[in-house]
């Protein structure tokens, strides 16, 4: 028995490892002003600044860059909702047999590849709206698809650990309208989910790169792309940036949902 | 069975005490079980009982005491290497093997030969009446039907012991009734001796040869179920057990009863009368349970308005709320707490 | 779409394919072995949290950032390339190259192992304790616990999960892409090529092709994952 456990304990402090490692060295990267060649125990203290973060962070295509992924993941997220709410709170009420089709539904884009969806949308839409692909905003539908994995499943999951069609039906012989029991009932249950669900879209808008350096908008991982070259610290503090933010909004969302007593929304087989 | 020699003992439980944390769930645990009988372990959740199985099955440890097999000190011996049959309270079937793959697990793994264990296992299966549902798998079987499964699982490897863990309380009470019969019925036949864990009173009064009732880790008696019921060694026993009216000494007009003590006393050991025959006291009728054969009538008594409840056989009364009767008291069968 | 298929552009699926794969089964083994030492060290509650919530973050990390910080790592100029090759390893002579397929394979497994994690914890939490106990009861020992039980258990789940991993490599881009600064052998990036006008016009027919024979291969992979969800969701009842 105790064997066993210390095998387990072994593996969780490789993997452990093999998963901090290259932050730190990705910190170290961003933070030190020494060459690595000229790293040694004489230098290890030497040279940590944060003027590269700086230069990189008060640049203006920086800024450019970090406004439009913000107004991006925003206009996604609150498009996400306001589609995916209703839709899930209807399947959940009303349509509990389409449930397996929409979850497939939720994972299509697993299936298709963002650069196989690029492909195939904006060659359609070019011919049809050539102004749409223009504007900035278009990557907006191409996020509330590729975040659907994550923003429908959260949700759904919130839907799921709470019962909604029995609240309803309470609700409802209670005397409640539809609106009302939307309100006042469904809602605040489905808080927990619903910014689970921002959050993680939140996280995914901020990351993508694919989808925007194909239609060539400026976000923040193209900025990141373009400037690996001329400025490579700044560059790197600004991807360790992104990391610890999005590291942050999930990390809140997971304490967030613990105390809720729901479930990480993970992909689960 | 008083007169045990340690030859008719299949397990003997000495001294087991067993802490959880701050949580003591069994202390000076002792029970000796005679090759062939059926004990079971009775209890509120919590007192223990289920650590006492594993205990005996191997899959926990006791802090101290010690775990003999016929004789043999087997305390640290692992659960694997034991040969004891458990049945558990969720079935607990390998969802992937079909039913002959579960009954036949056992002795897969013990070496033995792919035909004869095909031959055994269809043998046990057909033993728990599920004959010709060998190819079926759990999840299109009732629950009545996967403990039957269980069952035959856990006796197909011919075990030293045989373990049952609540093996009735996730199913249906007529499924239950039926199958907790042929449970005392395949016991008796392969003379397996077995341990039975409960809470559900019925049950064990109905199933064992001994039953063990515990409380907070420590036992409280031993004993045939008509000792347990009739006799019981305490109030604890006493209240467990069967229904119990709980009366005020004081209402009951004998002398040598102690002045501020309570009796306690079956409600079938209260019958109806008419009023003012000799012996009886007063009361009115305050309602009643029809359950079938019998029916629970409340009495309130007019001198104290202490309610006391008689089971009463259903075919010989005819009574509505509010009528005046007597009672009669059977006080020889009462136990009088201080 | 036949000239998608052929020659250099096999090739370039083929390398996909192959890269995949590889991702594909090294996440799902350590991702397993993580999931299961989780449960076995269920006592330890706050490692769980830990190790789900970072897992968590890890399965949705990816693109530009992370390929940052393993070209700070095992880049040519990286931390431990030099604390490697100080202690008289030479990554380059036993011929690994951040941008090539050791390379990725490394990267890739950065996220691969903590999707595989999170696959697997419902799986290895559903395999409940008492069966591990029936088993032991009816004498089988640890080994042929996990052979006949355990592991035909989590056969579902554990294919599910590898052709999840599979599906997840083979759309991931933008990695690759900032590994190799542009230059990579792997599908996605060959299309991207085809589809910016880095390349005579005409061909971006063959970009289409290519994005369709993707999605074929990402058919076929997630069918397969949605057939096994059943079974293992049936088996957890």
């Amino acid at each position: 028995m105790n064997r066993q456990k210390l095998w387990a304990k072994l593996v969780l402090l490789i993997v452990g490892t093999f998963y901090v490692l290259p932050m730190l060295a990705m910190a170290r990267f961003s933070f030190q002003r020494v060459p690595v060649i000229k790293l040694g125990w004489g230098t290890i203290l030497k040279g940590w600044t944060i003027q590269p973060m700086l230069d990189a962070v008060t640049s203006s295509r920086f800024l450019d860059a970090a406004w439009l992924s913000v107004r991006l993941a925003v206009f996604t997220a609150l498009l996400s909702m306001v589609l995916l709410v209703p839709t899930a709170i209807y399947v959940h009420v009303r349509l509990k047999k389409a449930r397996p089709f929409i979850e497939i539904l939720s994972i299509l884009p697993y299936v298709v590849p963002p650069i196989a969806l690029v492909v195939g949308i904006s060659g359609a839409m070019r011919n049809i709206v050539p102004s749409f692909i223009a504007s900035p905003y278009s990557l907006v539908p191409f996020y509330v698809i590729i975040s659907l994995p994550f923003s429908f499943r959260s949700l759904d999951i919130g839907l799921s650990s709470i019962d909604i069609k029995t609240l309803v039906e309470a609700s409802r012989s209670l005397g409640a309208g539809w609106i009302r029991t939307i309100r006042s009932v469904i809602l605040p249950n489905l808080k927990v989910g619903i910014v689970n669900s921002s959050f993680l879209t939140f996280a995914v808008v901020l990351g993508e790169y694919t989808i925007a350096s194909l239609l060539l908008k400026f976000t923040l991982p193209a900025y990141m792309a373009e400037s690996q070259g001329n400025n490579p610290q700044g560059t790197f503090t600004v991807g360790l940036l992104l990391l610890v933010v999005s590291a942050a909004l999930l990390g809140v969302m997971n304490r967030f949902t613990r105390k809720k007593g729901a479930v990480v929304p993970t992909v689960g087989i | 069975m008083e007169d045990m020699n340690t030859d008719s003992v299949a397990l003997q439980l000495s001294a087991l005490r067993k802490s959880f944390g701050s949580t003591v769930a069994l202390s000076q645990f002792n029970l000796d079980i005679a090759s062939g009988e059926l004990v079971t372990l009775l209890g509120p959740s919590g007192c223990g009982k289920t650590t006492a199985l594993r205990i005996a099955a191997g899959f926990e440890q006791p802090d101290s005491g010690v775990v003999r097999l016929l004789g043999t000190d087997i305390t640290q011996l692992p659960a694997h290497k034991r040969n004891m049959g458990m049945v558990f309270q969720n079935y607990s079937l390998f969802p992937h093997m079909n039913v002959l793959g579960n009954v036949g697990f056992g002795l897969k793994v013990r070496g033995v030969q792919a035909s004869d264990c095909a031959e055994r296992s269809a043998a046990a299966i057909e033993r728990v009446r599920l004959g010709g549902m060998g190819d079926r798998y759990p999840h299109q079987l009732s629950g009545g039907q996967q403990q039957r499964v269980a069952l035959a699982r856990a006796l197909v490897i011919e075990p030293q012991l045989l373990l049952l863990d609540e093996p009735l309380s996730a199913l249906d009470a007529k499924v239950r009734a039926e199958l907790r019969d042929e449970i005392r019925a395949l016991q008796s036949d392969t003379g397996i001796s077995t341990i039975f864990v409960t809470h559900d009173q019925d049950e064990a009064l109905s199933i064992s040869d001994r039953i063990c009732v515990m409380k907070d880790g420590e036992v409280q008696q031993i004993g045939t179920p008509r000792e347990i019921y009739f006799k019981p060694a305490n109030n604890f026993v006493a209240r467990f057990v069967g229904a119990m009216n709980e009366i005020p000494s004081a209402t009951v007009a004998e002398g040598n009863r102690p002045p501020n003590s309570t009796m306690l006393l079956r409600p079938d050991a209260v019958t109806v009368c008419a009023r003012g025959e000799v012996g009886s006291l007063d009361a009115e009728v305050a309602g009643q349970h029809f359950g079938g054969s019998t029916t629970m009538v409340r009495l309130q008594l007019e001198l104290s308005g202490v309610v006391v409840s008689a089971q009463l056989l259903s075919r010989s009364i005819n009574l509505s709320v509010g009528d005046k009767v007597g009672v009669v008291l059977n006080t020889n069968e009462a136990i009088v707490e201080p | 779409m036949l000239e998608a298929i052929s020659g250099q552009y096999l090739k370039s699926i083929i390398f996909s394919v192959q890269l995949s794969a590889v991702t594909a089964l090294l996440g799902m083994l350590f991702g397993s072995l993580v999931a299961i030492a989780i449960v076995s060290l269920d006592r330890m509650r706050g490692l769980r949290n830990v190790m789900v919530g970072y897992s968590a973050v890890a399965a949705n990390l990816g693109g530009i950032p992370l390929a940052f910080a393993f070209i700070s790592s095992l880049g040519m100029q990286g931390l431990y390339t030099k604390m490697l090759s100080a202690i008289g390893i030479n990554l380059t002579d036993l011929g690994f190259k951040i941008s090539d397929f050791s390379g990725i394979v490394i990267v890739y497994l950065y996220f691969q192992i903590p999707l595989m994690t999170l696959v697997m914890l419902p799986a290895v939490d559903g395999l409940k304790i008492t069966l591990k106990e029936a088993a032991a009861n009816l004498g089988a020992n640890s080994r042929q616990y996990w052979r006949r039980v355990g592991i035909p258990l989590l056969s579902p789940s554990l294919l599910g999960g590898f052709l999840l991993l599979f599906a997840n490599a083979f759309a991931a881009y933008a990695t690759a892409f900032a590994l190799s600064a542009g230059g990579s052998r792997l599908v996605s990036v060959q299309i991207r090529f085809f589809l910016q006008g880095n390349t005579i016009t005409g061909k971006s027919n063959l970009g289409y092709a290519l994005a369709a024979w993707m999605v074929i291969v990402m058919i076929v992979a997630m069918s397969g994952y949605l057939g096994l969800r059943q079974i293992s969701e049936r088996w957890r009842k």
